[in-house]
């Protein structure tokens, strides 16, 4: 089973760091900005309930995408929001700037993603670089405040260091989970009629000058 | 091309519908597709997909939409990459899907269906990396059709990342190594940039702007071969500099294409680390002077120093500028000044002095000269005041070094072109980079030890200091006025002579702001003046020249907020008091009662002075005996005199303990002091001249008499309080509290007597009083006075 995973947040919260800490455990301190958009698979076993035993998880391959917090780096557009199964929001406890955009992230993931279910779509938030806990400008309090005021449910909220590997690979397994458990994935394609023959008739409105 | 409108542009009303119409044959197809796979029919899937293919061979779609379509089809591809997995694992050699991949007639699907099963041959380890990577990278050339081929590209990159020679990959050794990877990526990346390029002179001149539209939205799948380059784990600082830069700026120059080259730069600039950056300076700034004339290098420079100067701000960096960096920048700045002068507007020169200034302030904390060098360029090309844009640059510009972490306050002070170039700016914006110099002075702590110093400061602080205020809420100029009155607080230095000089002209600098600013800033330099009186020691300054000065900013502060300038005073008498000072506490105290009579607003204002009055004298130990008869005099004048008959009450039996006040702890009782030579802190106090001269006055008298005579006459208010509304039988309570504190304190007039007195009288009244609150506190009170009383075993209580 493909569950679909997109990373969003402001330029330079850590989202590639967080990526590349769950999905290859590695962590570079030099930054480097991502253009457009990417992403890393990565196999889990993972059940849909929280409270679930080994017994019911399956194996899930998690298509993560990666993307570029700065506008100019997505030239074009975010069509590979549709489709997703859950969205992570990351920010920076060191830059309050990166905390409070994360209502234009959340609407902008609704708008463009435009899932079947916009009130119950899970979301799950994440307050990255705990490991520059000195310089921290957004209190936990503040976060979780936001959390509850957006969600019906109880939106989850982790605390992470990319850094330090801290919660990171609880972050994600929740985001699983949840997806998991929300059950959107899309139907598959039922064809109208199911032609054996299987070539339909529309190769010849379009130029062939490849 | 039927479909296309005859200017040759997709039609944009008709864009939704052809989407739909694709995306449903691509799911389609797709479904079929993954039938076959499910079926492990390699010929039906292939057939499936390639007819799944063909419908990225549209004309119709604009960019962001065939990128949709090109979205829909990759996840459909991925089923096709587990289906090739899936039968090379249970035995078919990969060579023959690659072989079979190539069936397909046209070209644009065979090449998607060759680079799919090209990466399973190299995933699953039966061909070397690097042979079938070049195959893929040379076959793609077969699509010329530019957006098809961009994207073509984009899907080679993708489908193959995991299947580089990387360092540390599976696939190192037989599969080739780094640099194998490098050459694929590179390969890659000139091909799609060619085509991107090409784009800009394909078709008629009229649809110039609309493909500029369209090259723009199509630039990430150019830039994400560079992601992939900076991702590469065998390319470190050296591999970076001698194989990977050179031939992409090479390209970068050769292209000549306005549009490609900034954007090219911008992602090389953000996509390799720093380390890689600083080593290859040279070469980057280099190419930046061959650019196209359109292209804006003010902008590309400015990116690279921000990134620089940021890398260095990080808590954990040690991305410091190497030498020679900045003088490259610079160069590469003035030259660019002056090829493009005409062209340049002021804003655009101030914006790249910024950016300098920022990557000197960030990255050489040490090269003060740096900084000069940029103001003095700033300064040299702004011979006006500036408004809008101009102006809006030149406070970035300014804010750059006054709020730097890495400026200290010296060296902030040094930069003799800040001020000045403050004066250029609008008010607003002018105040702004003084509240943000202001801020960061008090954050850095750092001490203002010279008078120059001040001076300095005060120049960049200017627009808080003087000036109009009108605009300004009383809440907003508390708020700045308290920030500028802690600037007192960093008057400090070694020698206390320097304090006294630094501190006077501070006084001098803050004393222009006028009534509204002086109110909260005079105080904290009065204060600070009292701290420096206490360790005054110096040649030319000594304690009673510092009082003076206090005395003087009272003066000053009494016209503006009395109550303030009252609370000084007395802080002032009671300091010089302790140094045995008497005329001058005498002169201060005087002072405060001179205020209380003349200047006080209000009797609540009064009664406040008058406890803190009665709180100095009575910590006046050194008072001279008749100046604090009258003094204490005075003050029970006073407290009968207040305006309400409770405060009357309250503060008379408050002013019961003057003339009864704690007896001065006589030297000989003092234990002998420490030997000299051993005590550091005892030598400082036998070098401070002069010594305190040994008290020959009598101490301050005690009156029984006049005790008692507070008291009672305390009650007889309190009696007549009572027929008031309501009765304040609290009061009763105070006192009664006064007189056991004088039958403690030992006065033998105060007897047992008057306490049952005072005891029946008030269990009498709490009785009669109603239930509630008012009943409630005073019970409260009064069971704590008993409990009192019987723990001390005053007097019988039934």
């Amino acid at each position: 089973m493909l569950l679909k995973v997109v990373i969003l947040g402001d330029s330079g919260v850590g989202k590639t760091a967080l990526l590349n800490q769950f999905v290859n455990n590695r962590f570079s301190t030099s930054y480097k900005a991502t253009i457009g958009a990417d992403f890393l698979t990565k196999e889990a076993f993972c059940g849909a309930n929280a409270r679930s035993v080994a017994i019911d998880e399956t194996l899930v391959t998690l298509q993560i995408w990666d993307t570029a917090g700065q506008e100019r780096f997505q030239s074009l557009g975010v069509g590979f929001y549709r489709g997703a199964d859950v969205c992570i929001l990351v920010y920076d406890i060191t830059q309050p700037k990166s905390f409070e955009n994360l209502d234009t992230w959340r609407i902008e993931f609704l708008t463009q993603a435009s899932p079947s279910d916009t009130q119950n779509f899970p979301f799950v938030v994440i307050a990255n670089k705990l490991d520059r806990e000195n310089d921290r400008r957004v209190a936990t309090q503040r976060a979780q405040t936001w959390c509850a005021k957006n969600s019906t449910s109880i939106l989850p909220f982790f605390e992470t260091s990319a850094k330090a590997a801290t919660e990171v690979e609880a972050a994600f397994r929740k985001a699983a989970q949840l997806a998991l458990s929300q059950g959107t994935m899309q139907a598959d394609f039922i064809p109208e009629t199911i032609s054996f023959r299987g070539s339909p008739a529309n190769g010849d409105s379009k130029s062939s000058c490849c | 091309m039927a479909l296309r409108q005859s200017n040759g542009a997709p039609s944009v009303e008709q864009q939704p519908r052809y989407l739909a119409e694709a995306s449903r044959r691509v799911q389609e197809q797709g479904f079929y597709a993954k039938k076959a796979c499910g079926a492990r029919d390699l010929p039906g899937a292939l057939r499936h997909s390639s007819d799944m293919l063909r419908e990225l061979r549209t004309s119709l779609l604009t960019p962001r939409n065939y990128y949709e379509l090109y979205m829909k089809v990759c996840d459909e591809l991925r089923h096709l990459d587990q289906f090739f997995q899936q039968l090379v694992a249970d035995g078919t050699p990969a060579a023959d899907i690659y072989e079979r991949a190539q069936a397909c007639g046209d070209v644009l699907p065979r090449l998607y269906l060759l680079i799919t099963a090209g990466a399973v041959y190299v995933k699953t380890m039966q061909a070397p990396a690097r042979d079938i990577l070049h195959d893929l990278v040379e076959m793609a050339k077969g699509v010329q059709h530019p957006m098809r081929g961009l994207f073509l590209r984009h899907y080679l990159a993708q489908a193959c990342k995991d299947a580089l020679p990387d360092t540390g990959s599976k696939f190192e050794g037989d599969g080739g190594d780094v640099s194998h990877a490098v050459d694929f990526i590179l390969r890659n990346f000139g091909e799609t940039n060619r085509l991107w390029v090409r784009m800009q002179n394909q078709g008629p001149a009229s649809q110039k702007k609309r493909r500029e539209e369209e090259r723009k939205q199509l630039k990430i799948l150019v830039g994400t071969n560079l992601v992939r380059l900076s991702q590469l784990e065998g390319v470190d600082e050296s591999r970076y500099a001698s194989d990977v830069l050179p031939p992409l700026l090479e390209q970068v120059v050769n292209c000549r294409d306005a549009i490609a080259q900034p954007y090219l730069l911008d992602c090389i600039i953000n996509v390799f680390p720093d380390e890689f950056h600083l080593a290859t300076l040279d070469s980057f700034l280099t190419c930046c002077t061959q650019l196209r004339d359109k292209v804006c290098v003010r902008s590309i420079l400015e990116a690279m120093m921000r990134r620089l100067a940021n890398g260095a701000r990080q808590e954990d960096s040690e991305v410091l500028g190497p030498p020679g960096a900045f003088d490259a920048f610079d160069a590469c700045a003035s030259r660019l000044v002056e090829e493009k002068k005409e062209a340049l507007k002021v804003a655009d020169l101030i914006q790249l002095r910024a950016a300098l200034l920022e990557f000197a302030v960030e990255c050489y904390p040490g090269e003060l000269e740096y900084v000069q060098r940029c103001l003095a360029q700033t300064s040299a090309a702004i011979m006006n005041d500036v408004v809008g844009d101009d102006a809006m640059e030149l406070e970035t510009l300014l804010l750059a070094p006054v709020s730097s972490q890495q400026m200290t306050l010296a060296s902030l002070l040094t930069l003799d072109d800040i001020a000045p170039l403050t004066r250029r700016l609008p008010i607003e914006q002018r105040k702004n980079v003084a509240r943000r110099c202001l801020r960061r002075v008090l954050d850095g702590d750092d001490a203002l030890d010279s008078p120059e110093a001040v001076v300095k400061l005060c120049a960049i602080l200017e627009p808080l200091l003087c000036g109009d205020d009108s605009s300004m809420n009383d809440e907003a100029l508390e708020k700045e006025q308290t920030s500028v009155a802690s600037l007192a607080h960093l008057c400090r230095s070694e020698s206390t002579d320097d304090v006294f000089r630094v501190l006077g002209t501070l006084r001098r600098a803050l004393g222009k702001g006028g009534s509204r600013r002086t109110a909260y800033t005079l105080p904290a330099l009065a204060y600070r003046g009292l701290e420096l009186a206490r360790v005054a020691n110096g040649p030319e300054f000594s304690a009673r020249k510092v009082f003076q000065f206090v005395h003087e900013t009272a003066t000053a502060l009494a016209g503006v907020a009395p109550a303030r300038a009252l609370r000084v005073f007395l802080a002032a008498a009671l300091e010089a008091d302790a140094q045995c000072l008497g005329a001058i506490s005498y002169e201060f105290v005087s002072q405060a009662f001179i205020l209380y009579e003349d200047e006080l607003p209000d009797s609540k204002a009064q009664v406040k002075a008058l406890r803190s009055m009665v709180g100095t004298l009575l910590a006046a130990e050194n008072c001279d005996a008749a100046d604090y008869d009258a003094l204490a005099a005075k003050a029970t004048q006073y407290a009968a005199k207040l305006f309400r008959k409770p405060d009357q009450c309250r503060m008379v039996a408050a002013c019961s303990h003057l003339f009864w006040p704690p007896q001065r702890v006589e030297a000989v009782e003092a234990p002998p002091p420490a030997p000299a030579a051993e005590d550091d802190d005892a030598a400082t106090v036998e070098d401070a001249p002069p010594p305190p001269p040994a008290p020959k006055k009598e101490g301050r008298k005690r009156d029984p008499k006049r005790v008692l005579e507070c008291l009672q006459r305390s009650l007889k208010t309190a009696d007549a309080c009572m027929t008031s509304a309501q009765p304040p039988i609290s009061l009763f309570v105070e006192i009664l509290d006064h007189y056991l504190a004088h039958l403690e304190a030992g006065n033998p007039l105060i007897t047992p007597k008057y306490i049952a007195g005072l005891v029946a009288l008030i269990t009498e009244h709490v009785e009669t009083m109603e239930a509630g609150e008012a009943r409630e506190a005073v019970e409260r009170h009064y069971a704590n006075t008993r409990a009192l009383i019987k723990a001390r075993g005053v007097i019988e209580l039934d």
